[in-house]
């Protein structure tokens, strides 16, 4: 099957596209710091290096395998109930053609090639200080190829979730402009399979008491992580606006101001929930929950006024600090990063505010299909991936490789070589 | 007990696509999606039940708690 036409892409939304892409890795640059800052010392170097492993893997697989999936242009569809439902996309093999192919679609594949580096980064912080290297960077493999592909393919090529509109006459079927679904919800999900799958840090949940408290290494890393991630997310949301709504430039400017007021919302109210549960303000939360605001003004920024935005924001900033603690003390999950938090929960709240607050009648329950598809397949799929990925690459360091860290383990040698790295009393 | 939530999880997913092919008019097709969602959190639970089953219990016999903890210093 071959798509319709593409809408008409004025020079004007390509320059402004293209510049807003490049901006966007700065998104990236800054989970990776914060990923990094909150684990230990003794693995930071690994944690960073792991990074661009992950991230040049996850490239490499989606040109050779996964963007022939996730191409919006040619699909594979099969008829059910007399509905076209295109399930994959069938463009040409190693980015063939590409330089040829209209603008728009050029910088389409550009957008999906950083969101791909993205996805597969997010999990990486949850399996900090025990996640070996080869075995990040084969499951970002498989992220990249195979599961990737084709949620991109369904949202964003005009597949079977994006078609909902058009099909089922439920609004104008799943939106996710800004990579909610298809990079933080997979990267969220990804993470709760990997801390699933390794399990946790030594010594993290004692045969008795509370679980350990075991902190980020270097909160100014997390800070700083999270000033570079606004200004990336503030390009990335408005690029995916111009590119996958199709919206005229001019609407730009409120696009940046809702990303930027729900990133400012979840920050006050973290920085007040945690300021009355625990006496002070904790930094690490507080960043969490400025990062569970721009994710959830990935999936809505679009799509709702300043004061929604806000109100998105507030909602992601109060869940944020609880959902760590319940994961961390009820559920027994040691997430360091606070992916599954962040990254996850914040993604499909976003999503489901995205259905609330745009105007199209049946919209909500759009926007719940695609949340009932990220529950009900891409997690198990990820999962059923990853172990089957860990029966051959095993996801965790052997237990004297987590004593002395990561970083003398796999790399040889530490990332800060003059510090004097202190004994763990966990391992007491 | 992690297995079992984890197949779970599609069947609702299934019960979701079949509101939307099954039934037109907005109330049931929303109904019967909700449920499909209810269907998807309750196998979520079930996993998230399982994986915490494998953290060590207090009470657990020595034996029973691995190898691994035995070895430590």
């Amino acid at each position: 099957m071959t798509s319709p036409a593409p809408l008409p892409f004025s020079e004007t939304s390509f320059a402004l596209s293209l510049g807003l892409l490049l901006l966007a890795p700065l998104a990236i640059t800054g989970v990776a710091l914060i990923n990094t800052g909150l684990g230990r010392s003794r693995s930071a170097a690994q944690s960073l290096l792991g990074s661009l492993v992950m991230m040049a893997v996850a490239v490499i697989a989606f040109a050779l395998v996964g963007a022939t999936f996730a191409d919006g242009a040619a699909s594979h569809v099969f008829q059910l109930s007399a509905k076209p439902w295109n399930w994959a996309g069938a463009g040409p093999l190693l980015l063939s053609g590409l330089g040829a192919a209209p603008a728009r679609a050029q910088l389409a594949v550009l957008f999906q090639f950083l969101a791909v580096a993205f996805a597969v980064l997010i999990p990486w912080g949850s399996g900090a200080d025990r996640w070996r290297l080869t075995a990040g960077a084969a499951s970002a493999a498989v992220l990249a190829a195979l599961v990737f592909p084709l949620l991109a393919h369904w949202i964003w090529g005009g597949g079977w979730l994006a078609q909902l509109g058009v099909n089922f006459s439920l609004g104008a079927g799943f939106l996710d402009a800004g990579g909610a679904a298809t990079v933080h919800v997979l990267g969220g999900l990804s993470a709760l399979a990997v801390v699933w799958i390794a399990g946790s840090r030594k010594g993290k949940f004692p045969r008795e008491g509370l679980s350990t408290a075991i902190p980020g290494h270097n909160a100014v890393y997390v800070l700083f992580g999270c000033l570079l991630a606004l200004v990336g997310w503030l390009a990335w949301n408005m690029a995916g606006a111009l590119l996958w709504l199709s919206d005229a430039p001019s609407a730009l400017a409120v696009i940046a101001i809702n990303t930027l007021l729900s990133a400012a919302a979840a920050l006050a109210a973290t920085f007040s929930v945690t300021r009355f549960r625990f006496g002070k303000p904790d930094a690490s939360l507080c960043a969490n929950g400025w990062l569970a605001g721009l994710v959830a003004s990935s999936a809505c920024a679009a799509l709702v006024t300043p004061v929604e935005s806000i109100f998105v924001g507030l909602v992601a900033g109060i869940l944020t600090p609880l959902m760590v603690e319940l994961l961390e003390l009820a559920l027994s999950i040691d997430d360091p990063s606070g992916a599954i938090t962040v990254h996850a929960a914040s993604g499909l709240w976003g999503l489901l505010a995205a259905g609330f607050f745009a105007p199209l009648p049946g919209q909500l329950l759009a926007q719940i299909i695609g949340i009932a598809t990220l529950l009900g397949l891409v997690l198990p799929m990820v999962y059923l991936l990853f172990w089957l990925v860990n029966r051959v690459v095993p996801f965790r360091v052997d237990p004297d490789g987590e004593r002395i860290g990561m970083d003398l383990h796999e790399l040889g040698g530490g990332a800060y070589p003059e510090f004097v790295i202190h004994r763990d009393e966990s391992y007491r | 007990m992690k297995y079992a939530g984890l197949l779970v999880m599609p069947a609702g997913l299934l019960l979701c696509i079949a509101a939307i092919i099954l039934f037109p008019a907005p109330a049931p097709r929303a109904a019967f999606v909700l449920c499909g969602l209810a269907v998807e959190a309750m196998g979520l639970a079930v996993a998230v039940r399982g994986h915490m089953g494998l953290r060590p219990s207090p009470h657990a016999p020595v034996f029973a708690r691995g190898v691994e903890e035995e070895k430590r210093p």
